[in-house]
């Protein structure tokens, strides 16, 4: 059985989404002595990456705010087309990760050894702690379970492509789902599609189509900050909810999904 | 052995709870169950008479003066003519086939109600007296007995208890005690009076209750209906939740709503 890692990253006018990639690929042959395929729609030759794959069509993109800490800037926004994870992995078994994920230790490798055929996070927990983010719990108040779409382990497996194929057609019809699903934003959100796809497969009830990923999924927003990032150590500055006041966080060996690409971008 | 459903329901000027009795018999054929009797006050219109195998009409009716007519509750061991007896309130719907082989107990009570999304309710707001008195926190909505000596001795103990709510309330109820009689606080006293009712982790038949404070939301408004889109084509769903069990309605006018679609799925059949 083939194992990997699938890494999405396309550039936009501020974000070098590649550049992030490209740690990650490090990172994932050090922690988890994983080979990396890229998706781009830059055309580069790294080493670092087992696989380039160049899909280069032009998609209906978004845009969206980006914080870097201290101001919002607008820019495009390329999220779509996370289903095609199914069809393009070059791997048997394949772990999808944001690019902003910063590897620190190896339990991403429990994936392998899963009963599961796929794995979500269901549950993220904040560095900040005290901030209140409980719209990751559910999608909206009345609504279904929120899943990440930011780390994904999947085997090739029929009920896996069905779900991808699902993923797929919410995302060409998001328009209807949003409204059946009471969600505000326009905004097409993968999470958003991932845990429809969810619910719609567990039969429109709890169930237990996917499991939960191994280890923690710990995250920063994008107004925190990212001051070092050495081996496995991570120097954060947290905002503090409601104050101008930013805390400092150090990490040792753990996984955390930086959202500040700027910030993120500046000490890579 | 005789199995079926037995529904009380009696009108007061507000509501049409003989009509909710319908439409939970309703439901309950139309997901394959059989057998429902409709205890009640006054004859109830043919139309409604056909859904039911038996319709009793109370002699000695003890709600005649009482708004929310639930006196009579403690009769429900001798009224009923089944071995077998699932006891439902009006306002449910019964969405599947109920198999009375799965009652583990001779007089089993709901205690795990379920949100529609099929999760835990948040049970302190309505629950107050039963958490700081420490009574037995079970569900009248749908409970079961078998014919037996246990069963015949808790609605025995339940008719005391409910013709003297007052001072049971005094001595078993005192801290947050309700206005009122209720059937789920004299019933919950009486299983402690009977060794009944002991806690049970899960429900053998998920008992979904619509309680607009129950469903584990950050805000709420006045109505369930007014926060949560609902559907109906072969199955209910509520917030795309696919509704499984005793669906607990609540909002009366919820009934007028959904009625029309099973007397269509009556028709088919």
């Amino acid at each position: 059985m083939s194992k990997g890692v699938l890494v999405f990253a396309r550039n936009n006018e501020s974000i070098d989404y590649v550049k992030q990639a490209r740690n990650l690929a490090l990172r994932a042959r050090e922690y988890l002595d994983l080979p990396t395929t890229l998706v781009t729609d830059v055309d580069i030759n790294d080493p670092v990456f087992h696989k380039i794959i160049v899909e280069d069509e032009v998609y209906k993109y978004t845009t969206k705010g980006y914080n870097n800490g201290q101001a919002v800037t607008t820019l495009t926004f390329k999220n779509s087309h996370r289903s095609m994870c199914y069809d393009l992995s070059p791997y048997d078994e394949t772990i999808v990760l944001d690019s902003d994920i910063l590897i620190c230790e190896d339990s991403f490798k429990d994936c392998f050894s899963s009963k599961k055929d796929l794995l979500l996070f269901r549950n993220a927990y904040d560095l900040g702690q005290t901030r209140d983010y409980s719209e990751f719990d559910k999608m909206t108040d009345t609504s279904v379970n929120f899943y990440w779409a930011t780390c994904i382990f999947f085997r090739k497996t029929q009920e896996n492509k069905i779900f991808f194929e699902l993923i797929k057609h919410i995302e060409e019809n998001y328009e209807h789902y949003r409204m059946l699903y009471n969600i505000k934003s326009q905004t097409f959100r993968n999470d958003f599609a991932f845990s429809i796809a969810v619910h719609i497969l567990n039969g429109h009830q709890q169930g237990d189509f996917v499991g939960e990923m191994p280890g923690k999924l710990f995250f920063t927003t994008d107004k925190d900050i990212v001051l070092e990032y050495n081996n496995d150590s991570i120097l954060f500055l947290l905002e503090q909810q409601n104050t101008s006041n930013m805390i400092p966080l150090r990490t040792k060996g753990i996984t955390v999904h930086a959202m500040n690409k700027f910030s993120l971008e500046e000490v890579l | 052995m005789s199995k079926g459903f037995l529904i009380f329901a009696q009108n007061n000027d507000i509501d049409d709870y003989v009509k909710q009795a319908y439409l939970c018999a309703l439901s309950g054929h139309a997901s394959g169950n059989k057998y429902f009797t409709l205890v009640t006050d006054v004859e109830p219109p043919k139309e409604y008479k056909s859904v039911f195998d038996n319709v009793i009409v109370l002699e000695n009716d003890e709600s005649k003066d009482a708004d929310w007519k639930i006196e009579n509750r403690w009769k429900a061991y001798d009224l009923s003519p089944y071995e077998h007896t699932v006891v439902l309130d009006s306002d449910t719907l019964i969405l599947n086939k109920i198999d009375f082989t799965a009652f583990d107990e001779d007089v089993y009570f709901t205690q795990n109600p379920i949100t529609y999304r099929g999760e835990d309710i948040n049970a302190t707001y309505y629950r107050k007296a039963f958490f700081l008195n420490h009574l037995p926190n079970i569900y009248m909505g749908m409970y079961y007995f078998r014919k037996c000596d246990s069963a015949r001795h808790f609605f025995e103990m339940l008719q005391i208890v409910m013709q003297n709510w007052r001072e049971f309330y005094k001595v078993f109820c005192f801290e947050a005690m309700p206005k009122h009689v209720s059937v789920d606080v004299c019933a919950s006293i009486a299983c402690l009076l009977v060794d009944l009712g002991h806690k049970r982790k899960y429900d053998v038949v998920p008992f979904v209750h619509m309680k607009l404070h129950a469903q584990n939301w950050k805000q709420t408004n006045e109505f369930w209906q007014q926060k949560v889109q609902w559907y109906m084509k072969d199955r209910l769903k509520i917030g795309n939740f696919t509704q499984n069990g005793i669906f607990h309605y609540t909002e009366k006018n919820f009934a007028d709503k959904i009625l029309e679609r099973y007397q269509n799925v009556l028709v088919q059949v």
